[in-house]
């Protein structure tokens, strides 16, 4: 039997019509929201391949399908960090039961320095619900990729060094979509209404 | 009039006497007085320390978090003198060794970037603080706690170095006039 060109022309056509939709729609990210959805399921899944301070890997569990404020930081941090987690660990505190609505993650830029051990003593200044996140630098580097943080390695003295780093923290509801950020030393009173609306969004589910 | 006799030029010199004992005591009183407060009032500026047209104000650190390594300490220096000034170096008997700093924020990233110094010009102010420059304090013997103190040393190009005594603040303290914050890893 031979095929002629009538019989191939609309097979041609489609096979073409679907190499461009693949390149277009799925390729894309802009046009595919499957792709965007995969993106953020990616910075879920990125948490799961990091350590807490306790030494175990994140459980979803610990996540409970819930929202999140996260940030990124290190502990030779003399003064953002700190500060963060001092005005989250407020902040937690001025919300009373409606803090239990929401997880407060912080990652480690600085896996070779900071260990699950180093972080679960750094955080014992400041509220017991923090989770603390280290892994190995593949795990950390995927984890801050997956959430665009941005950071250097910064050279003092000697063999010492410094981490230039996004500094805000994201607010990310259950799905890792990004809601809102809070600034350094942004008024505590909008740190707070940023927190309960995302948590109102959160209950709209 | 019997019964009245003339005061002796011994009596009134045994008067005069007895009086400027009472004078000298109360001379004496004022004086120790005096003493007292100024000690108080020198306790009191503890936090200002001069040296040539230099002057350092509230010098403060903030606690910090456990097993931390890294502290952030904050001064403001004044040049009150006609020429130009540098802080080269500083030092804290509490920390391996002590780096200048400047912390900025641009776009939610922040950026450290050590300084080898900081000019101080003429009847002028640069501030340490939160967000800004900072002395990083490297390689900690101990914590800071809240409400301790330490001493250290700035170093400047013409006036020399000069002993300073820091305050802790708490962790969060943004300047040196907070004195009292809540405490949010209590209360839980």
């Amino acid at each position: 039997m031979h095929l002629s060109v009538k019989d191939t022309a609309p097979a041609i056509i489609f096979a073409a019509l679907f190499f461009v939709g693949v390149k277009f729609i799925l390729v894309d990210p802009h046009r595919n929201p499957l792709k965007a959805v995969s993106t953020q399921r990616a910075r879920i899944e990125s948490l799961f391949q990091l350590t807490t301070q306790s030494g175990a890997r994140l459980s979803p569990q610990e996540l409970a399908d819930k929202p999140f404020a996260i940030f990124f930081g290190f502990t030779h941090c003399p003064e953002i960090c700190p500060t963060t987690l001092w005005e989250m660990s407020r902040e937690m505190r001025q919300l009373g039961q409606l803090s239990e609505e929401f997880k407060v993650l912080f990652v480690s830029l600085d896996p070779a320095r900071d260990t699950p051990e180093i972080l679960n003593t750094y955080l014992k200044s400041f509220d017991s619900r923090i989770i603390g996140l280290t892994g190995n630098k593949e795990e950390v580097e995927a984890a801050a990729r997956a959430f665009h943080i941005y950071w250097e390695k910064v050279p003092t003295t000697g063999d010492d060094y410094v981490l230039n780093h996004t500094a805000i923290v994201f607010l990310m509801n259950k799905d890792g979509v990004l809601k809102d950020v809070l600034s350094y030393q942004e008024d505590a009173g909008v740190q707070i209404a940023k927190l309960k609306k995302l948590l109102a969004s959160a209950s709209h589910v | 009039m019997s019964g009245v006799r003339s005061v002796s030029a011994r009596d009134r010199a045994a008067c005069l006497h007895s009086l400027s004992h009472i004078f000298e005591a109360q001379l004496r009183m004022i004086f120790l007085a005096s003493v007292f407060l100024l000690v108080m009032l020198h306790a009191a500026m503890a936090d200002n320390f001069q040296i040539g047209a230099i002057k350092i104000e509230h010098p403060w650190a903030r606690a910090t978090p456990g097993g931390a390594k890294v502290g952030g300490g904050y001064i403001l220096i004044e040049n009150e003198g006609p020429s130009p000034d540098r802080l080269v170096s500083a030092a804290a008997e509490i920390a391996g060794h002590v780096e200048i700093h400047e912390m900025k924020m641009t776009g939610g990233v922040m950026t450290m970037r050590q300084l080898d110094g900081i000019a101080i010009p003429p009847k002028s102010s640069v501030v340490f603080t939160p967000g800004s420059y900072h002395l990083m304090l490297l390689d900690l013997k101990q914590p800071l706690v809240e409400g301790k103190q330490f001493s250290g040393t700035l170093t400047f190009e013409k006036a020399g170095t000069v002993k300073v005594t820091f305050v802790v603040l708490p962790i969060g303290a943004n300047s040196f006039e907070q004195q009292s914050l809540d405490h949010p890893s209590e209360g839980r």
